[in-house]
């Protein structure tokens, strides 16, 4: 186990790598650069081309890619990711707590996702092609459809702005301080993060209990009298629930997609509503920053996934 | 001794006829036949110009002259969304299109050639797939700026890896199979072995992949353009019609501007994904065996 462990780090090394250069390389794709970007007439009013010149030597923008990738390399692994042109912050700061933001949504969305998308799969094996079953599977595969844009804006216009029931955005009502207030911002985007993965589990859950449940061991557990419940919730279970754990890993990618999109509609102060903005202005070191963030965590979301199926199931060959 | 008459369908008619039996997808196909027609006809179905601004009747709700009602310009709503379906579903073609194509290449000489060309291949599909496929599309497409062609090759260009990894598993299967080491044995070059011999069964499992292809572009176009990242107006698309939305004012006051384009897009998408689960029902042959 600890060898396949190591050897997966191994191997994540040269993706790791290639990640950095791609994040480099798409900011050397846009026009212009950090001097040009505060070349306006209000910020540098008085500055001649010469002055510029001398600016982008200074700051080493005149080095060939190479050098410059290796110096924006090596602050990198010291933690610094430089200063955010806009917000005159640490990147590296502002990403720490913007991230911490989205991880109550992603947590809530995915929680709420695993609980009933695996609940909902388990009902529906066991009363497969029943009215209900139908009924979930056909919502489910809605569900799977649904992007969360439209989801966002359909449940921003009809919980907060028909019903009332929540707030139309933000993290908090001005000068409240309260865990209640942070909820009441939290649970509409976080609901509907957790639609598209909710159905993606259910769906999971479903085709992989009734697989189990044709087994013969669970044949074999209700022959020899076994009480439904035990059957279900030992046997059957426990071995259904294998390629789900998977689902839920590999689900990472689109989670952080959900919270961009999620978090822009309800201006929520998140990683995603920061990567966004950062987009639209051309803060080049925090989208750097943000691109590299958010790789490196689905990179570890994976490989969390891949050991923790290898270690649940002891059929996975380690070699 | 009398002849007896064999006749064998080829595995499209057989597909066909498993495919009309899905009840759900044949609903869908027709929904979806229909949304085609009223965006491929579009000037049948509606008498304003798309583009054409009406200063006397700008944010006007659903009436008898303008039947969603107009926008901030006046143009009409209905027009618009039925001409934006035809540039949202083009480019939702079109991307499918070039990431297939990219895929099958990409994972044919993976599955195919291994050794460094498959390492070499999976690195990079690692790396791409590393990056969840809108965000690095939103940073490539804030740099190369908006546009419609920009947008086909950003899309087609990033969502490829899940094809190649299909592909590169079909062919690695069929690369040691009797027939294909049969193939080179009597000396076929490689492309006459890989386009003749092993991509017709790759075809099948493909099917369906184009299909949710097709959908997750549309749906990616959609996302780009409603964060102002894709297509920009005046050219309609169901993404940059719902970016309408992101005024909280339009969103709460005048919302026939974003409803139409939404349902529409949720209604083509669904039915492209339930289309493409009768699809693989159709095409798969664990199923066929069991049928006389």
């Amino acid at each position: 186990m600890t060898r396949y462990i190591i050897r997966r780090l191994l191997l994540a090394i040269p993706v790791l790598f290639m990640v950095t250069v791609l994040v480099f390389a798409l900011i050397e794709l846009a026009p212009g650069d950090v001097v040009d970007f505060f070349a306006n007439p209000e910020v540098m009013a008085g500055m001649s081309e010469a002055d510029l010149e001398a600016l982008r030597e200074r700051l080493g923008l005149n080095d060939p890619a190479p050098v410059r990738y290796l110096h924006w390399l090596g602050g990198v692994l010291q933690g610094d990711f430089g200063y955010s042109l806009i917000r005159s912050e640490p990147v590296g700061e502002l990403l720490l707590r913007r991230f911490g933001n989205s991880m109550m949504i992603m947590g809530i969305g995915l929680f709420v996702a695993v609980t009933f998308g695996i609940s909902l799969g388990i009902y529906t094996a066991l009363r497969q092609y029943s009215v209900a079953d139908f009924t979930i599977s056909f919502l489910s595969f809605v569900g799977i459809s649904m992007p969360a844009f439209i989801a966002g804006i359909l449940a921003l216009y009809i919980f907060s702005v028909q019903l009332g029931w929540f707030p139309a955005g933000g993290m908090r009502s001005p000068g409240v301080h309260t865990l209640g207030d942070l909820l009441h911002h939290l649970i509409l985007p976080a609901l509907v993060l957790s639609i598209i993965h909710m159905a993606t589990f259910m769906r999971y859950t479903r085709f992989s209990m009734l697989d189990v449940l044709k087994q013969e061991y669970v044949v074999t557990a209700t022959a020899k009298g076994m009480p439904r419940r035990i059957v279900v919730m030992r046997h059957a279970f426990r071995n259904g629930l294998i390629p789900v754990v998977t689902m839920i890993g590999y689900s990472i990618p689109e989670l952080v997609v959900g919270a961009v999109f999620l978090e822009t509609i309800f201006s929520f102060p998140g990683m995603g509503k920061l990567y966004f903005d950062s987009v639209i202005s051309r803060d080049f070191p925090v989208i750097m920053a943000a691109n590299l963030v958010i790789a490196v965590f689905v990179l570890a979301a994976n490989l969390i996934t891949d050991v923790a199926y290898a270690a649940i199931d002891p059929r996975i060959r380690l070699e | 001794m009398a002849m007896t008459e064999v006749t064998i369908d080829s595995p499209a008619k057989v597909a066909w006829r498993r495919f009309r039996q899905h009840r759900i997808a044949m609903v869908a196909l027709a929904v979806l036949g229909v949304i085609v027609i009223l965006c491929a006809f579009a000037p049948f179905f509606s008498g304003y110009d798309p583009l054409g601004l009406n200063m006397a009747a700008i944010r006007q709700p659903p009436s008898a002259d303008h039947w969603l009602g107009t926008d901030t310009l006046g143009r009409d709503i209905w027009t618009r969304t039925l001409y934006g379906g035809r540039v949202s579903l083009v480019i939702g073609l079109a991307a499918a299109f070039l990431s297939t194509i990219i895929g099958i290449v990409l994972g044919v000489i993976s599955g195919y050639f291994g050794k460094w060309a498959d390492m070499v291949v999976m690195r990079i599909t690692d790396v791409v797939m590393a990056f969840p496929p809108i965000i690095i599309m939103l940073t490539v497409a804030a740099f190369t700026g908006p546009g419609l062609v920009n947008v086909i090759f950003i899309i087609g260009g990033l969502r490829w890896p899940p094809t190649a990894r299909l592909v590169r598993g079909q062919i690695l299967q069929l690369r040691d199979q009797d027939f294909v080491t049969a193939a080179r044995t009597l000396g076929l070059t490689n492309a006459i072995i890989i386009t003749r011999h092993m991509l017709p069964h790759v075809v099948a499992p493909l099917v369906a992949n184009i299909t949710f292809a097709v959908s997750l572009a549309i749906l990616t176009e959609a996302g780009l353009s409603f964060l102002g990242l894709g297509v920009p107006l005046p050219t309609p698309t169901w993404g940059n019609m719902m970016e309408a939305a992101r005024d909280l004012r339009i969103m709460r006051e005048e919302p026939w501007m974003w409803i139409p384009p939404a349902i529409f897009t949720l209604t083509t998408v669904l039915c492209i994904n339930f289309v493409g689960d009768g699809l693989r029902d159709a095409f798969d042959p664990q199923q066929l065996i069991g049928e006389k």
